[in-house]
C-alpha cells in the first residue's frame, strides 16, 4: 500500500477523534475544523518520521494539540495563559462540593461536555490533555512549559468548577 | 496518624502523578486513614467518569458534518513530477506532431513521389534542418513554462504565507503580476533558414552568437564569435568563427579559423589553409587537410580515403580505405585501414600503431621519419578478440554503469516512491513476473509496429518504442533496489539497498559464458515487476 493510500485509511479513521481534540481545545465551528485539518496535513508531511510501532492516536493526538494549544497562546498573547502556579493555589479549595463519581443519563453526560467547553482556557487544556488525549502529567508540563505541580493544580481547580456547576444544575451530578 | 494530605496532593495521587517520594507518605497515611482511602476511590471514579464523558461522546460528534476531503500537500516532488511530465508532454507533443507528422512525413512523402531516387542528402539535410528550428524552439517554450511556472507558484505560496499577516491586497495582485515581468529568455541563437537559397556571413560582417544556418549553399567570410551549426550542399568557412563549428554537408571547405572543435559529417571534408585550435571529429568519403592547414588538437578521422598534407598537432586517429599522411603529427597515428601511406615528408613525433590485413599495409617513403617505433597489431578484426575481463577499460565502464544506474535510480525512486514497495515473494511469483515481462518485451514493439502503419499512429508509436526503450534500462534497476531490499529487510532508506541489489545485477549480468541469459531473464523479471506495478496503479486509480 502506498503511503498516499495508507495515510487515507488513518484520516478516515482518526478524523473524528482528531476533530473531538480540536474541538475540546479550541470549541467547536470553523475553527476546530481547520486545525483538524492542518493537524493531518502536518502528519502527511511528517508521515515518514511515524514509528508503526507506536500508536497512531498518540502521535497524532500530540501533533494537535501542539498545534491547538499554539493557537490558543496567540489569544492570550498578553497575559501568562496559564496564570502563576502560587496565585492558583491560593484559590479557596472547596472541599465540601461532591465528587463526581456517577451521570444519571447521557444528558448529563451532554452536559457536562458542554461545561468542559465553558472552561476558562488555563483549566480546559490540561483537562482536555489528560483526559481526552490521555497524556501523563509530565507530558502536559513539557507541552504547556509548566511545572508538574502547576499541571495538578490546574487540574484540580478544573474539576472544582465542573463539580461546582454541576451542582448548580440539581438534576446532573450526585 | 498522620495529618490528612491536602486536596492537591490527593487529587495527583488518584491520578498517579505524584512524586515517588511522596506517593509513600501518601500511602502510609491511607493504609491508616479510611475517610482518605475512601477519597480516593471517590477521585478515581471520578477521571474514569471524565475520561469517558469526554471520549464518548467524541464517537458521535453532533456539529461535525460529513468526512472532508483530505488533499495531500504537494511536494517538491509532484511538483518535479509534474512539471517534467508538462516538459515532456509538450516536447513529445510539439516535436512528433509538427516534426515528424506535419513537415517530416509529408516532406519525405511528397519527395518520394516526386523523384524515383530519393536524395539522401537533402533527405538529412531536411531532416537535421527540422530538428535544429524545432528542437531549439520546442526547448525555448518549455524553458518558458518552466520558468513562469516557478514564478507563478513562487508568488503564489508568498502570498499564502503573508497574507495571514495582513498583506496588502495591493502586495498581492503585484506579486501575481510579477510572473508577467519574466524576462522572455534572450535569443543568444540565431535561425537562419534559406532551403534553397544562399546564406552568406560577407567577411566584414559579425556575429556575437551562437549561429544555426541551414541553406543549400552557407558561406561564412565573417567573424562569429559563438559556436556554429550549419548544414547545406555545399558549406565554406573562410572567416573566423571564435567557438566550435558543427557541418553537415554535402562538401565542407573550411579555409579559415575555428577556435573550438570542428565536427563534421559529409560527402568531402576540406581543409584549405584552415587553422582550427580545437580538435577534428570528421566522417566523411573523402578528407584531406592541405599543406598549409594546422589541427591544434588530436584528429578523428573516418571515410574512404583520408588525406594528411598539413599538421596534426597531436594524435591522428584514422578508420579508412586509404591513409596518407604526408605532413607532420605532433604525436602518434593510430590506423585502422586498407592502406596507410607515409609519404616523403612524413613527420609522426610519436609512434604509429596500425591495425591493418598484413604488415605490409604500411608503406613509408624513404624520407618519412618516425620518432617513436611502428607497432603492428593485426587484422582490426582481431581486436574483438582479447578477453574483456582482463581489461580495467572494462571494470572502469562497469563502474560508471553502476554509478549511472544509481543515479537514475535514486532519481526514479524519489519521484515514483511507490515503485520501492515491490517485491518478488517466491519462486513461482517470480516465473510469473518474469512471464509478464517477457509479453511486455515482446508485444510492445509488435503493437507500436501495428500502429505505426496507419499514419496517424505514427506518434503513439514512436512514445511506446520510446517507453519500451526507457522501461528496459529501468527494468534492471528496479530488480536490483527490489533484490537489495530482500536482502537488506532491516535498513532504512534506499540508497544501500539499490547500490547493493544493482552490484549484485550487474555482475550476475557479466558472468562468463553465462551473463548473457541470466541478464536476459533479469531483465524480464524487472520488466514484470515495472507492469505488474503499473497494473497495479491503474488498477488503484480505477477502483478508487
Amino acid at each position: 500500500m502506498s503511503r498516499k493510500s495508507a495515510f487515507g485509511v488513518l484520516y478516515t479513521d482518526y478524523y473524528r477523534r482528531v476533530y473531538g481534540l480540536c474541538r475540546r481545545l479550541l470549541g467547536a465551528g470553523q475553527l476546530a475544523e481547520d486545525a483538524t485539518q492542518e493537524t493531518f496535513m502536518r502528519a502527511y508531511r511528517s508521515f515518514h518520521k511515524f514509528e508503526p510501532t507506536q500508536p497512531f492516536w498518540q502521535w497524532i493526538a500530540a501533533i494537535a494539540s501542539n498545534h491547538c494549544v499554539d493557537l490558543l497562546r496567540g489569544r492570550h498573547r498578553d497575559a501568562q495563559l496559564f496564570g502563576q502556579e502560587q496565585a492558583e493555589l491560593d484559590v479557596a479549595d472547596d472541599t465540601q462540593l461532591p465528587i463526581l463519581t456517577h451521570l444519571e443519563n447521557t444528558e448529563a453526560a451532554d452536559r457536562l461536555n458542554a461545561l468542559v467547553a465553558e472552561l476558562p482556557d488555563r483549566y480546559r487544556i490540561p483537562l482536555v490533555l489528560a483526559y481526552y488525549q490521555g497524556i501523563s502529567y509530565d507530558d502536559i508540563a513539557s507541552q504547556l512549559g509548566i511545572t508538574r505541580t502547576h499541571v495538578g493544580v490546574l487540574l484540580l481547580r478544573a474539576k472544582e468548577k465542573l463539580r461546582g456547576a454541576l451542582i448548580a444544575t440539581p438534576e446532573a451530578g450526585k | 496518624m498522620t495529618a490528612h494530605p491536602d486536596t492537591l496532593t490527593m487529587s495527583m495521587y488518584a491520578d498517579g502523578a505524584l512524586p515517588p517520594e511522596a506517593v509513600a507518605a501518601v500511602e502510609k497515611h491511607v493504609g491508616t486513614c479510611s475517610t482518605c482511602r475512601e477519597q480516593v476511590t471517590l477521585l478515581r471514579r471520578e477521571v474514569d467518569l471524565l475520561n469517558e464523558t469526554l471520549r464518548r461522546t467524541a464517537v458521535a460528534e453532533p456539529d461535525l458534518p460529513a468526512l472532508p476531503r483530505f488533499s495531500a500537500p504537494a511536494s517538491f516532488r509532484d511538483f518535479a513530477l509534474a512539471n517534467l511530465t508538462i516538459g515532456l508532454v509538450f516536447w513529445l507533443g510539439q516535436f512528433l506532431w509538427k516534426t515528424l507528422l506535419g513537415e517530416l512525413a509529408v516532406d519525405i512523402a511528397s519527395r518520394f513521389a516526386s523523384i524515383y531516387v530519393p536524395d539522401t542528402y537533402q533527405l538529412v539535410n531536411a531532416f537535421v534542418m527540422q530538428l535544429l528550428e524545432k528542437g531549439t524552439a520546442m526547448f525555448y517554450s518549455y524553458l518558458n513554462v518552466v520558468v513562469l511556472g516557478l514564478l507563478v507558484i513562487g508568488s503564489l505560496l508568498a502570498i499564502l504565507k503573508y497574507r495571514k499577516n495582513g498583506l496588502p491586497p495591493a502586495a498581492c495582485i503585484g506579486l501575481l503580476a510579477l510572473p508577467l515581468l519574466a524576462p522572455t529568455p534572450a535569443d543568444a541563437l540565431e535561425f537562419w533558414r534559406e532551403p534553397t537559397g544562399t546564406i552568406t556571413i560577407a567577411a566584414h560582417e559579425a556575429y556575437d552568437d551562437t549561429m544555426i544556418l541551414a541553406a543549400e549553399m552557407v558561406r561564412i567570410e565573417g567573424n562569429v564569435t559563438g559556436d556554429v551549426i550549419a548544414t547545406g550542399r555545399s558549406i565554406e568557412v573562410s572567416g573566423n568563427i571564435s567557438g566550435n563549428l558543427i557541418a553537415f554537408g554535402d562538401t565542407v571547405r573550411i579555409s579559415g579559423k575555428v577556435g573550438g572543435a570542428t565536427i563534421s559529417a559529409a560527402s568531402s571534408l576540406m581543409l584549405e589553409h584552415a587553422d582550427g585550435a580545437g580538435d577534428l571529429w570528421g566522417a566523411a568519403k573523402f578528407i584531406s587537410i592541405n599543406r598549409d592547414s594546422i589541427v591544434g588538437g588530436n584528429a578523428t578521422l573516418a571515410g574512404d580515403s583520408v588525406m594528411v598534407e598539413g599538421k596534426v598537432a597531436r594524435d591522428l586517429t584514422g578508420f579508412a580505405d586509404t591513409i596518407d599522411v604526408r605532413g607532420e603529427l605532433g604525436r602518434t597515428l593510430r590506423a585502422w585501414a586498407g592502406a596507410i601511406r607515409l609519404g616523403n615528408d612524413a613527420h609522426v613525433h610519436g609512434n604509429v600503431t596500425y591495425h591493418a590485413a598484413s604488415r605490409d599495409s604500411l608503406k613509408q617513403a624513404g624520407s618519412a621519419r618516425i620518432d617513436g617505433e611502428v607497432i603492428y597489431e593485426g587484422q582490426a578484426e582481431d581486436f574483438g578478440h582479447e578477453n574483456r575481463y582482463t581489461t580495467a577499460r572494462f571494470y572502469l565502464w562497469q563502474l560508471a554503469r553502476l554509478g549511472a544506474a544509481f543515479l537514475v535510480g535514486l532519481a526514479l525512486f524519489w519521484l515514483v516512491p511507490g515503485l520501492q514497495s515491490l517485491s518478488i515473494a517466491a519462486g513461482m511469483d517470480s516465473l510469473r513476473t518474469a512471464g509478464l515481462g517477457l509479453l511486455v518485451l515482446i508485444a510492445v514493439p509488435i503493437i507500436a509496429l501495428l500502429t505505426a502503419f496507419t499514419l496517424v499512429g505514427l506518434p503513439l508509436a514512436l512514445i511506446a518504442v520510446a517507453a519500451w526503450i526507457l522501461a528496459l534500462y529501468l527494468a534492471k534497476i528496479v530488480l536490483g533496489a527490489t533484490v537489495g531490499r530482500m536482502l537488506l529487510a532491516d535498513r532504512e532508506g534506499i540508497m544501500l539497498p539499490l547500490l547493493i541489489g544493482l552490484a549484485i545485477v550487474l555482475v550476475a549480468g557479466n558472468l562468463p559464458w553465462i551473463g548473457g541469459i541470466v541478464g536476459f531473464v533479469l531483465t524480464l523479471v524487472g520488466l514484470g515487476l515495472l507492469a505488474q506495478y503499473l497494473w497495479k496503479a491503474v488498477n488503484t486509480s480505477r477502483a478508487a
